[in-house]
């Protein structure tokens, strides 16, 4: 058996019971069906869905399979997918994980159908950020958002805590004395790291280090392990260790959606869900903490995942171009429903969208952070994902306040000098 | 005695042509993969490009890794916690549901069977919640009444125990049945005759129960230390290895491998050893407790 029809068995066995917790895979025989594998969960997940659901009832004949799915796994998916021979036509992709997979996706402006954005009608240019897309000089997917974290606040416990539910503090002393003043009423201040996982103690940490102008990693070493790296890993680690702020191991977003938490953390995308849960909220940008305004932020791109080498293929191809064609006009719809900021020109400027509750609560504070370069993304680098995992435990321990900052730190450069040296 | 060796050699040809389907799927499902698992184990794999021939490095570069060692390390304190809770709290319940003379052993039974038949991200879920330590239920009745509850979760110190502790709250039910099974197999007589020559509960537990249900203790334990020496789902789901990397166990580590770094031949170096592991191991269980019972 040739290694590669080893693997695909292989990958399809393994594949096999995940499609079936997620939905159908595609019937390879369907003209125009098409897979839509996206790794959204949560409000954009239900954005997605009433999009797809959208374009299907105006183009009957673009049968769409929209399977969405968890985070954690859907890069292996993906991976494995193209392997085995049975990808989806269209898939979605963090721009922090979108080198370690780009062997597996189309250069969209060259595939087997042609291009597919000359096939869309659109240009290079109607795309906000359209460089994002761009991996060794080929466009290997097509901009779709800029997301990120914003502060999420509850206006009831700022009213409570005798603070102006109007005004979120700007600066880091404004900050910490509002955390003081809601830690006063027996509410819990603040939560910087979602629902508390590693990868989020890591970004909370990436934005206090950003907003003291360090770099992460430099060329093919860690930059972080310096007075200022220290100086913003022990600012985190002391708001759960020293001011009481939170404690760790906790769930932020259930500690906010239940009342408890005054401030919280959290990414664009959590507009949906805090909306459904009826809470006077607000949000903004967090305060500037040390040199410069940051936050943690990155780009949703739409890919193409290869697929093998069929007339099959090209007339999905040319199918999956008239979805795309027809997903333009709901870039809006994307910002509104999903929070995020649209990189479709047209859509940033929808006198429409400015108009939506979206745009008022969370999505207009987001554009003016995002055009301000507010939001900064992880460096790109084929190995930032190996980097971020190598990162993440002494970060997290840290946290936990079981080894000192100094100490993760140190092992934390040791590993990541080790991954960036390709041991 | 030539018709005795030719009777002899046609009853061993009909025996392996019986046992041909089942070893031809043995070797496609089971042997064919383990040895190309070690075939990818000598690559530097890349299933979608070349594959250059690395011999051994996999394997040398994993033993100079600190996290190799210590996702080692955990999986045999996990396992430590894991195997004996499932297999003594297995063994209990059975014990107790035979002498139990109520009217509803057997709705007890698939009460106790019942957590067995869920999927292991229900589990996880599940657990997570019950220990959460703002929303949890176990963490609540700790502090009602007065006492601080342990970070279950989030602790180096707990994590392995609890998630080892909600392991056996899954598994245990169908080691139950297991033992049941293997109990229900020794004949009363035993347990009379030996109770007129004045035999106790315990030394009867001793010298008739455990010897005679040999078999279903080494079929149990060889399950269970599969299950513990393999265990994923509940670490990914409840902790994905946190806190740092104190519940990071080797499928864990594999896993991350394969499908985070995309790093496939260190993975299935990783695979290999966690197989030899349980392999030596699973050997080592049958050659000490023996394939038959007391009863031959």
């Amino acid at each position: 058996m040739e290694r590669r029809d080893f693997m695909k068995a292989m990958a399809c066995l393994g594949l096999a019971p995940l499609a079936g917790t997620l939905g159908s895979v595609p019937a390879s025989a369907a003209e125009t069906k098409m897979w839509f594998n996206t790794l959204f969960h949560g409000g954009d997940a239900d954005a997605m869905e009433t999009i797809v659901k959208n374009i299907h009832a105006s183009n009957p004949d673009l049968n769409i399979d929209l399977t969405q799915g968890a985070w954690t796994e859907y890069y292996a998916q993906l991976y494995n997918s193209v392997v085995a021979e049975s990808a989806p036509q269209i898939g979605i992709v963090d721009d922090f994980r979108y080198e370690s997979v780009a062997e597996v996706l189309y250069d969209v402006q060259d595939t087997p159908a042609g291009n597919i954005l000359e096939l869309m009608g659109a240009k290079t240019d109607d795309f906000a950020q359209w460089d994002i897309s761009l991996v060794g000089g080929k466009a290997l997917g097509i901009p779709l958002d800029q997301n990120g974290f914003g502060i999420y606040y509850n206006k009831d416990i700022f009213r409570k805590a005798g603070l102006d539910p109007e005004k979120f503090p700007q600066t880091r002393e404004e900050f910490e004395s509002a955390c003081e003043a809601i830690k006063k009423i027996g509410k819990l201040p603040y939560h910087p790291a979602l629902s508390g996982e590693p990868r989020y103690i890591r970004r909370a940490w990436l934005a206090l280090l950003w907003s003291l102008n360090e770099d992460y990693i430099k060329g093919d070493k860690a930059a972080f392990n310096t007075d200022k790296g220290r100086q913003s890993l022990q600012y985190l680690v002391d708001m759960v260790q020293k001011q009481g702020w939170n404690r760790p191991g906790t769930n932020g977003t259930n500690q906010f959606l239940s009342g408890e938490l005054g401030m919280l953390q959290n990414g664009t995308w959590f507009y949906l869900t805090v909306e459904k849960a009826k809470l006077d909220y607000g949000c903004s940008m967090p305060p500037k903490f040390f040199d410069r305004q940051v936050s943690w932020g990155g780009y949703h791109l739409i890919v193409l995942p290869k697929q093998p080498d069929s007339d099959e293929t090209v007339a999905k191809l040319q199918a999956t171009a008239k979805f795309l064609k027809a997903f333009l006009p709901y870039y809006s719809l994307w910002g509104e429903m999903g929070g995020a900021v649209p990189l479709f020109k047209a859509a940033i400027n929808d006198p429409k969208l400015k108009e939506t509750q979206t745009w008022k609560k969370t999505l207009g504070m987001f554009s003016q952070a995002a055009a301000s370069g507010l939001m900064q993304a992880e460096p790109r680098h084929p190995k930032i994902t190996d980097v971020d995992l190598a990162v993440e435990p002494h970060v997290q321990e840290a946290y936990n306040g079981t080894i000192t900052v100094a100490e993760a730190l140190n092992r934390a450069e040791a590993d990541v000098n080790k991954v960036l040296a390709g041991a | 005695m030539t018709s005795k060796n030719e009777n002899t050699k046609a009853d061993t040809i009909i025996g392996l042509l019986f046992l041909l389907p089942y070893l031809i799927l043995w070797l496609l499902f089971a042997i064919a993969p383990v040895g190309y698992g070690f075939y990818i184990s000598l690559h530097k794999w890349n299933p979608i490009g070349q594959s250059p021939f690395v011999g051994f490095d996999n394997y040398t570069q994993l033993f100079s890794n600190d996290r190799f060692w210590n996702a080692l390390e955990n999986t045999f304190i996990y396992a430590a916690w894991a195997i004996p809770l499932i297999l003594a709290l297995g063994l209990a319940f059975a014990l107790l549901l035979k002498s139990a003379k109520m009217s509803t052993v057997a709705i007890i039974e698939g009460a106790l069977f019942f957590p067995y038949l869920l999927n292991v991200s229900v589990v996880g879920i599940l657990w997570a919640f019950l220990l959460d330590p703002n929303v949890g239920i176990l963490p609540y009745y700790i502090r009602a009444i007065g006492f601080s509850p342990p970070d279950f979760l989030n602790s180096p110190a707990y994590v392995l125990p609890t998630i080892a502790f909600v392991s056996a709250w899954w598994l245990c039910g169908y080691r139950m049945i297991v033992f049941r099974a293997g109990l229900n197999a020794i004949p009363d007589e035993l347990y009379e005759s030996s109770a007129l020559d004045g035999a106790g509960p315990i030394r009867q537990f001793f010298s008739i129960t455990l010897p005679l249900m040999k078999p279903s203790i080494l079929f149990a334990a060889i399950l269970t230390l599969v299950a513990g020496l393999c265990t994923l789902g509940q670490v990914l789901i409840m902790t994905n290895g946190g806190p740092g990397t104190s519940s990071e166990v080797l499928a864990l580590f594999m896993y991350r491998t394969a499908f985070e770094s995309f790093n496939f031949g260190q993975a299935a170096a990783i695979g290999f050893m966690l197989f030899a592991i349980v392999f030596v191991i699973s050997i080592a269980l049958v050659k000490f407790l023996g394939l038959k019972s007391e009863l031959g």
